[in-house]
């Protein structure tokens, strides 16, 4: 991953995280490192139309709950939620994130998956 | 400090990260080698030329060692895996029972935690002691919670906090109490003298990969008359001197809590390792390190949250930080692009960063190979991290 393209987008997340009006939700936490990621779904016949997210992390956790909300808005839930872990960093655009920080990056994900 | 030729692997960049691992001077590489190429056959087994000298290179190995930490005798040095073994084994061979108290420290590492913590459920009482602000233990509550303890399990120098712990004094609190001292020397024995007889522990674990030997050799110091005659952990070859239809007749120490081959090239790494810092001299490593520390707090700047003691003499060669607003693994992470190698996260110690109120830190270790230089090349570093992230 790109430094400098990343703090674009990290600096990016952290100025629009919060969440938004929405009717599903779901939370995965990073526990070895303490990070916490929220993910806030507005879902109308099946579609989201908007997702929001709140981070407590690191610059790939938030930049990745950003790039999730950005790719996936106004598709299917099904759509993400049944991609595997590679085809998601993939998605979105992080296939290269090393082995150690994989799981900041795949955390947002983690949290949309247990949406309810 | 001369030795930087002596370790190839630091042309690839600053390495700061050795509480962790240290790296491994050629010389100690090069004895494992010799040992293999030459030496090669399983200890205590065979009467053949090889074996014979195998077993003698293997005990003379833990008579080095017993020297270098001034243990009494060096049938009192067993050889595990790793500090984590060793810590496990003393915890094992305290053979704790329900109602048994067992102390330990908020500071400590978890594999001198855990091990005491899960005993719990068999009704063994773990009490912890808290620490003070400045990252000491504090002995009033030690000394407290260790009335009618039957095991005081302690860290001599903290893994985070950097914090040399007074095992001497706490070795009294331990004899008032007739209770059994547990020190883990993981973090104190590569950066300073230690001397057993001194401390007056029972059980003393230690890892060799962080003092320039290879992994997969750790290292206890068991008193004799505390586990000589204590049923082997871990029983099958080396640990029996006959079984028979009514039982197993157990080896003597130390073999006898050493079950199954040996790393006999681990332990000659270990005496290579040994060899290498004795010519150094500890208290030559001792003063290398206090330059190092004296020189990372002269740079640090106001906008770093240093933990641990203030004073770099209460402290072995570390340092544990953040840049508020910063999470540890990008500041790690931003200095890994600039090939310095620091530790972020929790470092094994988990209750420790719950009680200093973070989700993890970056941490800064040093050793012998590592320079003043490099110190003012991790300061330079950490400005663009703060002027890229903040």
């Amino acid at each position: 991953v790109n430094l400098e393209e990343l703090l674009v987008v990290y600096k990016k997340a952290k100025s629009l995280q919060g969440a938004r009006a929405h009717n599903q939700e779901g939370k995965a936490a990073n526990i070895s490192c303490g990070d916490e990621v929220s993910v806030f779904f507005n879902i109308q016949d099946g579609i989201m139309k908007d997702i929001s997210f709140e981070v407590k992390g690191c610059a790939l956790s938030t930049s990745s709950s950003y790039l999730l909300a950005d790719k996936f808005k106004g598709k299917k839930i099904s759509v993400m939620t049944s991609l595997s872990d590679d085809e998601y960093l993939k998605e979105i655009g992080m296939s290269d994130v090393g082995l150690s920080r994989k799981k900041c990056v795949l955390t947002a994900l983690e949290a949309a998956r247990r949406h309810a | 400090m001369n030795v930087r030729n002596d370790f190839p692997i630091l042309k690839r960049g600053i390495y700061f990260d050795n509480a962790a691992t240290s790296q491994k001077p050629v010389q100690v590489l090069e004895a494992v080698n010799n040992y293999y190429l030459n030496h090669n056959s399983n200890v205590h087994r065979g009467i053949h030329f090889l074996s014979e000298e195998s077993t003698e290179i293997y005990e003379d190995t833990k008579k080095k060692f017993a020297s270098f930490i001034n243990a009494p005798d060096w049938e009192e040095i067993i050889y595990t895996k790793n500090a984590t073994e060793s810590l496990n084994l003393s915890c094992g061979l305290c053979g704790l029972k329900k109602g048994d108290k067992v102390v330990t420290t908020i500071m400590e590492h978890h594999s001198n935690f855990l091990p005491w913590q899960v005993l719990e459920k068999s009704g063994v009482r773990f009490e912890v002691a808290n620490i003070d602000s400045e990252g000491f233990i504090d002995m009033d509550d030690l000394i407290f919670k260790a009335k009618g303890a039957k095991v005081i399990a302690v860290t001599h120098a903290s893994n985070v906090l950097g914090t040399i712990n007074p095992v001497e004094e706490i070795s009294k609190i331990s004899r008032e109490e007739d209770a059994i001292l547990v020190v883990d020397a993981a973090q104190s024995a590569p950066h300073m003298k230690i001397d057993i007889s001194k401390i007056g522990a029972d059980f003393v674990a230690f890892s060799g990969h962080k003092m320039l030997a290879p992994m997969g050799i750790g290292m206890l110091y068991a008193r004799k008359d505390r586990v000589a005659d204590k049923t082997p952990l871990m029983p099958g070859g080396g640990t029996i001197e006959d079984v028979t239809d009514a039982g197993p007749v157990w080896s003597k120490m130390p073999e006898r809590f050493e079950g199954g081959t040996p790393n006999v090239g681990g332990a000659v790494g270990l005496r290579a390792a040994v060899e290498y810092l004795e010519k150094i001299g500890m208290d030559n490593v001792r003063s290398h390190e206090l330059s190092l520390l004296k020189k990372f707090f002269s740079l640090s700047p106001d906008y770093l949250e240093i933990y641990g003691p203030s004073s770099p003499s209460d402290r072995t060669g570390l340092v544990s930080f953040n840049i508020p607003g910063i999470h540890s693994h990008d500041v790690a992470d931003f200095l890994n692009g600039r090939k310095i190698a620091v530790r972020s996260g929790k470092h094994c110690a988990h209750p420790l960063h719950q009680w200093l109120g973070i989700p993890g830190s970056v941490r800064a270790s040093f050793y012998i190979y590592n320079t003043e230089e490099e110190i003012s090349k991790l300061f330079e570093a950490l400005e663009e991290v703060k002027g890229v992230f903040l």
